[in-house]
């Protein structure tokens, strides 16, 4: 599909269709928040910039390239990405791992050595080294039941008295509960990482599993101000079988700088889609103007909002699974 | 208007377990079942299928048409449910069931991903998932993280 461009004839098309989207509304059901990758920062924050930046959708999967350059003083630098704070969210949630345990990163094209960290708490209290000295995954807390799972490579048979009384201090702090179905998980856990950037210009490439937000495609919901604003919809390229409900849209945040800085130039690159030929894909080009496609995206210069942040949106057919 | 008695609801919780592997899909009213559908979609075409009628809805706007239709009475504090009844969250919707008339799915057999440890779940209701959750099956309350906001019944026409 050819790329549209947005024109002032079509901002007011859109907003007439969003006045009569909204009497005439199908709706489908549910919806998903967004999990977007936490923003990755650097010590000392703003010793580089990000020149340009280019982001490649594949599926669900995301790679950021970014290419850094030294700002000043040419010293190294130390990359550092944490995750939220995860807690069980139960059969409800659509993004429990909000750890990313697939990030990986790139420097100059090869994978970048990086520092891995799991912090668990319990309320206020850090108990990270009991549950290493248990032997324990700190993210046991991602699946439903929060059934106390060991960490990978450790066998379960290994219980010396270190690791029986490590057990025993988690149980009787509450970390553990011992329910009827098994030993339940009760902590809340977060992941750092940390990498050094030798002095001078970097690429490094960023690659993970967006975790978009997730809901029912409706004319009202897609030809809302803010969402037009946010990426630039094109209402001649929402294909009129959305009115009849069954599609679905993904909002994509996708980082494109470091320190939620403005990025520099942005490129956006879409993946041909072969399982999903009646996706259309939106966003907002370099000059603020509507880019729409079916199928997928050539590099593209795209805009980024102040934060850095790349907005895409994807209206597809609800498929099961979906 | 009077509640469906248990055994009505019971039709309810019958019809829903013919959906049982019905995969997800955000289908909305245009769920089918043993295709695709969400919890909306599933809990209207459910009750309809067993003779108790209502206007499509949203889980979201599922609590204000329960209000204003009459079809719906909106359960007090501490008030007993029964087989049928809808439990509500505000991005949710599920049909409670006892399974005291249909055993088979009173409980399912699981295992733990994290240490492959099989382990029972008691179940009480049937329930749609989510974008990328399993099929529509008998699921259980207690794993869910919050219990439902509200829980209705549905009321006959005098």
């Amino acid at each position: 599909m050819r790329p549209f461009r947005i024109t002032p004839t079509w901002r007011s098309a859109l907003v007439a269709m969003a006045v009569m989207g909204s009497s005439c509304a199908t709706h489908a059901d549910d919806a998903a928040p967004g999990v977007p990758l936490p923003p990755l920062r650097l010590a000392p924050a703003g010793t580089s910039r990000t020149a340009r930046a280019a982001l490649q959708i594949d599926g669900r999967h995301v790679r950021l390239t970014l290419s850094l350059e030294p700002r000043g003083q040419d010293t190294p630098v130390m990359l550092s990405w944490q995750s939220a704070n995860v807690a069980w969210m139960g059969y409800g949630e659509t993004y429990p791992d909000r750890q990313f345990p697939e990030l990986a990163f790139e420097i100059d094209g090869a994978p970048a050595s990086m520092a891995s960290r799991d912090e668990a708490t319990l309320g206020a209290v850090d108990i990270s080294a009991l549950l290493a000295t248990a032997g324990i995954d700190p993210f046991s807390i991602t699946e439903t039941p929060p059934f106390v799972a060991p960490r990978a490579g450790r066998s379960e048979a290994v219980d010396t008295p270190a690791v029986k009384a490590a057990h025993a201090e988690l149980l009787r702090r509450g970390a553990i509960e011992n329910a009827k179905e098994g030993e339940l998980a009760k902590w809340t856990a977060r992941r750092h990482i940390e990498l050094a950037l030798a002095p001078g210009a970097h690429r490094l490439g960023v690659a993970y599993d967006a975790r978009p937000a997730v809901g029912a495609a409706t004319r009202v919901a897609l030809l809302a101000r803010s969402t037009v604003r946010r990426y630039c919809i094109l209402a001649n390229a929402v294909p009129k079988g959305v009115a009849e409900g069954g599609w679905i849209i993904e909002r994509y945040d996708l980082p494109a700088s470091l320190d939620n800085a403005a990025a520099g130039q942005v490129t956006l690159e879409i993946a041909v889609d072969a399982n999903a030929e009646a996706a259309r894909w939106f966003a907002c080009d370099a000059g603020g103007h509507g880019v729409a496609v079916g199928g997928g995206l050539a590099p593209t210069p795209v805009r980024a909002d102040a934060q850095g942040i790349v907005h895409v949106l994807r209206l597809a057919p609800a498929t099961p699974g979906q | 208007m009077p509640d469906i008695s248990s055994t009505e609801g019971q039709r309810i919780t019958a019809e829903a377990a013919t959906w049982e592997g019905t995969a997800y899909a955000m289908m909305g009213a245009r769920s089918v079942k043993g295709v695709s559908g969400d919890c909306g979609g599933t809990t209207w075409l459910i009750y309809k299928q067993a003779g108790f009628a209502y206007d499509y809805q949203v889980a979201g706007s599922f609590p204000a048409y329960a209000a204003s239709s009459g079809h719906f009475r909106k359960l007090g504090v501490g008030e007993a449910r029964q087989d049928g009844d809808v439990l509500s969250w505000s991005g949710h919707m599920a049909i409670y069931c006892t399974f005291a008339a249909d055993r088979s799915h009173a409980t399912t057999q699981r295992s733990s991903r994290g240490t492959g440890k099989p382990w029972t779940q008691e179940n009480d209701m049937w329930s749609a998932s989510h974008t990328g959750g399993p099929a529509y099956a008998a699921g259980a309350l207690k794993w869910w993280p919050t219990q439902p906001t509200a829980v209705y019944r549905y009321q006959k026409a005098r």
